[in-house]
């Protein structure tokens, strides 16, 4: 299956890779540029929160997600698996924000 | 370049406290001033995280140094985040060293409880990254993340995660500053209300109000603790864009500034005690193996043990730490200082620590990311 590349992320040359985009490296204060990886990550970790802010509801599903690159991301997993370290799964943006899914 | 000696501490219990945090401020400083003996100050540094969020006080400085009754002294607020305390004190370190200013007072406080705890935790969420806010993560759904990956890099269980919280009320019993002074049982942990899995309100330092103060001279007296000392650094705003989460780079490289500068090479044998931010209960592991006491990922293991325990090898947070002490978030750097500076005079009664020469406080700005670490010491 062809894994394919319509994640943008931002890269330095110092190597330093982040999600979201942005203009300046936080590692060396270079400019960055925008490379498009695969969707495709890891779960690096999760959690649940039953005690949420303002606007949101809760159970709340957080997980960091790595791809390729060393770049990790925080967002939202919408199901209701119960989710595990290392689990494969894909970020799409829905409405300005990144949804994981398995 | 002058020695700089803390001269005066004092602190107001934390708690959930009817007082204004001009009154708390005052109640700090008072008791400072009168540790010191000494009645003219050359500045007044206040280290408070958010008053102008918390309370809609702005020119804060000003305030504190007016409702003390110092007029006309030079004062400053320091401090945007819970290391305000740990700021506060660095900068006013940096002035009575240059020999600029003789004596300083350095107050920091916080007053939280005025408004609700989701108010609150909205107001804490400031210090998170845009894209963490966004998410709705909060400070507790972040330590939740960092719980959650050491437990599968290191095998941490949560029964040994839950004895951080046991053995901090259960030394805070003998701490009369606390804001909790009851002991808390395994049971009680792993029974309570999950915030964020697997953290419950155990595994969380509480919102509380209160306030510390020390006095730094350049001036060396009888009760002086000298500073030997001082590390700082900062690290990625956002914990998704840090290579790993299960330690604080910034807490490596203050605490390394540190060592260098108190000629500290094993901090094992060469600290007594300290005072390390526990604003999580992972974080106490964590920290303990980042300012070296314990290798990487043996941090429960040493905890399980009882190496950590005021009678340990390694006594860590006899004071309860901020999680049975209070976490006054603007006070809680100077209220570690205190500590130390009561443990190193020998005035910690009850949970007093056999004899310590050199203490240490760790103070943790932001998610981990804004990080000062002190080295005291006694003077024989």
């Amino acid at each position: 299956m062809k894994d394919s590349k319509n994640l943008t992320i931002s890269k330095c040359e110092c190597g330093k890779a982040v999600l979201p985009p942005r203009n300046i490296c936080p590692k060396c204060g270079n400019k960055m540029k925008k490379i498009e990886i695969s969707n495709s990550g890891i779960i690096y970790s999760s959690t649940t929160l039953y005690s949420v802010q303002e606007g949101f509801s809760f159970p709340l599903n957080l997980v960091i997600v790595e791809f390729e690159n060393k770049v990790k991301v925080l967002c939202e997993y919408k199901g209701n698996k119960t989710l595990e370290i290392g689990e494969m799964g894909k970020i799409t943006k829905k409405n300005e924000k990144y949804e994981f899914t398995i | 370049m002058a020695n700089v000696y803390i001269n005066g501490v004092g602190m107001t219990k934390f708690g959930n406290r009817k007082e204004s945090l001009q009154q708390l401020m005052y109640e700090a400083v008072s008791m400072a001033i009168v540790d010191s003996r000494i009645e003219n100050f050359d500045a007044l540094y206040v280290g408070t995280m958010a008053p102008e969020a918390f309370l809609g006080i702005s020119n804060i400085s000003t305030a504190i140094a007016d409702y003390c009754g110092l007029n006309k002294i030079p004062a400053i607020r320091i401090g945007d985040n819970p290391s305000a305390g740990g700021s506060a004190f660095l900068q006013s370190y940096f002035a009575v060293c240059s020999n600029i200013y003789e004596n300083v007072l350095v107050v920091g406080g916080e007053k939280m409880t005025n408004i609700s705890t989701k108010k609150a935790s909205k107001i804490l969420s400031g210090m998170l990254s845009e894209n963490e806010r966004n998410y709705g993560a909060t400070a507790t759904a972040l330590a939740a993340l960092v719980t959650r990956r050491y437990m599968h890099e290191y095998g941490l269980d949560r029964e040994t995660l839950a004895m951080v919280a046991i053995k901090a009320h259960t030394n805070a019993c003998h701490n009369p500053y606390a804001h909790f002074q009851k002991k808390i049982t395994l049971e009680k942990i792993l029974n309570s209300k999950i915030i964020a899995s697997p953290l419950t309100i155990y595994d969380c330092s509480p919102i509380s109000d209160g306030s510390s103060a020390i006095i730094l001279s350049n001036i060396k007296n009888k009760n002086s603790i000298k500073v030997k000392g001082i590390g700082h650094a900062t690290d990625y705003l956002a914990v998704h864009d840090r290579e790993r989460i299960t330690e604080f780079i910034a807490t490596k490289i203050a605490s390394r500034k540190a060592y260098e500068m108190a000629k500290i090479t094993n901090p094992i044998k060469q600290t007594d005690v300290s005072e390390l931010h526990d604003a999580f209960t992972i974080f106490e592991i964590i920290n303990s193996e980042d300012l070296g006491f314990f290798k990487k990922g043996e941090g429960g293991i040493a905890l399980k043990n009882g190496e950590t325990e005021i009678n340990g090898k390694i006594p860590i947070n006899p004071s309860g730490g901020l999680k049975a002490r209070g976490h006054a978030v603007g006070a809680t750097g100077i209220a570690q200082i205190c500590e130390i500076v009561w443990q190193l005079r020998g005035e910690a009664g009850k949970r007093q620590v056999n004899k310590p020469k050199i203490g240490l406080t760790h103070n943790i700005g932001g998610f981990g990311n804004n990080i000062i670490v002190t080295i005291l010491e006694a003077c024989t």
